[in-house]
C-alpha cells in the first residue's frame, strides 16, 4: 500500500490512535449482549462464537479484505464512461503488505478497519444464536470480512463510487451496520426460526434472552467502543477535523440516550409496563442512527434521529417477527433498520440527499443479494443449522460438550452429547 | 354460536386461506422461484440507480430514477419476505 495521499497532522494522528484503542470495547459489548440474548443452554456456544468470529474477521480482514478494500487515492480498479472515471474496487496488496508504519495515516486506518470489520461480524452472530453451528458462522464471518464489507467500504471510504456522488458516513451507519444488519437478515432467512419460536398458526412466542445484566452491561461497554470507533472513523475515512470531530461523542449520546428514553415510553404505552429488552436495544440503535451523521450535525438534529430510531425499534421488532423473521437478539432491526436510518437522516439533516438513497439502494439491491447468495452457497456446502436433536439439547452440549453453567440441572444420561 | 366455536371456525378459515395462498405460490412460482423473483427485482432497482449515476447528467433525471429503483427495489424486498412467510408457514405444516 502506498501511503494516505494527504500527510495526517499531528494532533489528528494522536486523537485517532487514541479513539481506536477505545474500539475493541464496542466489540467486546457486542460480544456480550449476544451472549445475554442466547438461551443458558447455549451461553458459552454463543461467546466462543463471537471470539471465533472476531478473530476470523480480523485474519480475513488482513489477508485479502485490505486489498479490496484499499484507501481513498490508494491503487483501485477503475472504469470510464462518458468521460468520467469510476472506481469500483480497491487493488491493494494481500496480506497489507508494503503497509507504510512511518506515522502515515494509512496504518491507523487499516487498525480501524479490523475493528470495523469485527463490529460487522458480530451482527449476524446475534441474529443466529441458538442454531448457527460454530464451524458455519466462521465461513460466513469469512466471507463477509473478505469481500462484502471490504467491498461496500471501498464504495464509500476508500474513493469509490459513492464518494464520487457524494456519500456520506462518518461512523458507519451504513458501511459497519447496515451491512451487518442485512446479513443478519439473509442469515436468519436461511437458518430459519428456532424451534418454538412460532406456534402451529404462526404466531411468534418469546424467548427472552437468559441475562439481561450481560445485555445492558453489553451496551454500556458498546457505548464506550462507539464513542472512539465514530471519533477515529470521522476522522479518518471522513476526513473531519479533530476540532471539529469532538461534536461527535456528543451527538452520539445524545441519540443514544432520546432512543433509550423513547423505546421505554413507547413499550410502557404499548406493553403496560417498560420492556428492558427492548430499550436496551433502543439504546443500542441510537448508536447506531446517530453514526451516520455524528460529524455533521447539531446536538438537536441528533436527539431529532435518536428520537425516531427508538420509536421505530419496538414496532420493527414486532413487523419482522409477523414476518417469520427470527431474530433472537433484534440485531436486523437495530443494526439493518438503523443502519438505514442512519443513512437517510444523514442526508435529511446533512444534505446530500440523492447520494444517500444511492447508498440505501445499493445496501438494499446489492449487499442484501450478494449475503444471501453467499450463505446460500455456504449453506449447500456446509450446512449452517445445527440438528433439532442438536437444538434441544443446547448448542453448548451440542457442539462444546460442556455448558457455561455446569451448576445447573444437566442432560439426562440418554442425551448423545454427554 | 359460543366464543370457542367461534374462535375455531376463524382459524380453519384462515388456516385454509393461507393453504390456498401457498398452492397457489407453489403452482405459480414454487417457494425458491418467488424469492429468486424478489432479488431478482432488488439486483434491477440497485442497476437502475447504478446506471442512473453512470448514464445522465441532469440532477432531475437522476433523482427520477433513483426513486424509481428503489421503488423497484421495495417491491423486490416484499416479494422476498412474503416468499419467506410462505416457506415458513410450509415448514410448520
Amino acid at each position: 500500500m502506498a501511503p494516505l495521499p494527504v500527510p495526517l497532522p499531528q494532533v489528528e494522528f494522536i486523537v485517532s490512535a487514541f479513539c481506536i484503542l477505545l474500539a475493541p470495547l464496542a466489540v467486546a459489548g457486542m460480544t456480550l449482549m449476544n451472549t445475554g440474548f442466547a438461551r443458558s443452554r447455549g451461553a458459552a456456544h454463543a461467546i466462543l462464537s463471537a471470539g471465533a468470529a472476531m478473530s476470523v474477521a480480523a485474519l480475513a480482514y488482513f489477508v485479502v479484505g485490505s486489498a479490496i478494500q484499499g484507501f481513498a487515492g490508494g491503487p483501485a480498479h477503475t472504469f470510464s464512461l462518458r468521460g468520467e472515471t469510476w472506481n469500483w474496487i480497491g487493488s491493494g496488496y494481500l496480506l497489507m503488505r508494503k503497509l507504510p508504519l512511518e506515522g502515515s495515516g494509512a496504518a491507523l486506518v487499516a487498525s480501524l478497519q479490523l475493528f470495523c470489520a469485527a463490529l460487522a461480524a458480530m451482527i449476524p452472530l446475534g441474529s443466529g444464536l441458538d442454531r448457527w453451528r460454530l464451524g458455519a458462522s466462521c465461513a460466513s464471518t469469512a466471507l463477509l470480512a473478505g469481500f462484502v464489507y471490504p467491498l461496500f467500504a471501498h464504495w464509500l471510504w476508500s474513493g469509490g463510487w459513492l464518494s464520487q456522488v457524494g456519500a456520506l458516513d462518518a461512523g458507519g451507519a451504513g458501511v459497519i451496520h447496515a451491512t451487518g444488519g442485512l446479513s443478519a437478515l439473509a442469515v436468519a432467512w436461511i437458518l430459519g426460526a428456532r424451534k418454538g419460536k412460532f406456534d402451529t398458526r404462526g404466531m411468534p412466542g418469546a424467548i427472552p434472552g437468559h441475562n439481561l445484566v450481560y445485555i445492558f452491561f453489553g451496551c454500556l461497554l458498546a457505548f464506550a467502543g462507539w464513542l472512539g470507533l465514530d471519533t477515529a472513523a470521522a476522522i479518518l475515512l471522513a476526513g473531519v477535523p479533530a476540532a471539529r470531530a469532538a461534536i461527535v461523542p456528543l451527538n452520539v449520546s445524545i441519540a443514544a440516550g432520546t432512543s433509550l428514553i423513547t423505546s421505554l415510553v413507547v413499550t410502557g404505552i404499548r406493553f403496560g409496563k417498560p420492556d428492558a429488552t427492548l430499550s436496551a436495544n433502543g439504546f443500542m440503535i441510537g448508536l447506531v442512527s446517530a453514526s451516520g451523521a455524528c460529524a455533521f450535525i447539531s446536538p438537536p438534529a441528533a436527539a431529532a434521529i435518536g428520537l425516531v430510531a427508538g420509536l421505530v425499534l419496538p414496532f420493527s421488532v414486532e413487523w419482522l417477527e409477523r414476518l417469520a423473521v427470527d431474530d433472537a437478539s433484534g440485531a436486523i432491526s437495530v443494526h439493518g433498520i438503523g443502519g438505514l436510518w442512519g443513512v437517510l437522516a444523514t442526508g435529511l439533516f446533512a444534505g446530500q440527499w440523492l447520494a444517500q438513497l444511492a447508498m440505501v439502494a445499493a445496501l438494499l439491491g446489492f449487499v442484501l443479494p450478494l449475503a444471501y447468495a453467499l450463505n446460500l452457497l455456504l449453506n449447500r456446502i456446509y450446512r449452517q443449522r445445527v440438528s433439532g436433536d442438536g437444538e434441544r439439547h443446547g448448542m453448548d452440549m451440542c457442539e462444546l460438550g460442556s455448558g457455561a453453567y455446569p451448576e445447573l440441572p444437566s442432560l439426562g444420561t440418554d442425551s448423545p452429547y454427554r | 354460536m359460543r366464543a370457542s366455536e367461534q374462535y375455531g371456525s376463524n382459524h380453519a378459515a384462515s388456516s385454509a386461506r393461507l393453504l390456498f395462498k401457498q398452492s397457489c405460490a407453489e403452482l405459480c412460482f414454487g417457494f425458491d422461484a418467488m424469492k429468486l423473483a424478489g432479488f431478482l427485482l432488488l439486483l434491477a432497482g440497485f442497476a437502475i440507480v447504478f446506471s442512473a449515476f453512470l448514464m445522465l447528467a441532469s440532477q432531475p433525471a437522476r433523482a427520477a430514477f433513483v426513486i424509481a429503483g428503489v421503488v423497484v427495489e421495495i417491491i423486490g424486498l416484499a416479494l422476498a419476505f412474503r416468499a419467506h412467510i410462505y416457506a415458513s408457514a410450509g415448514d410448520e405444516h
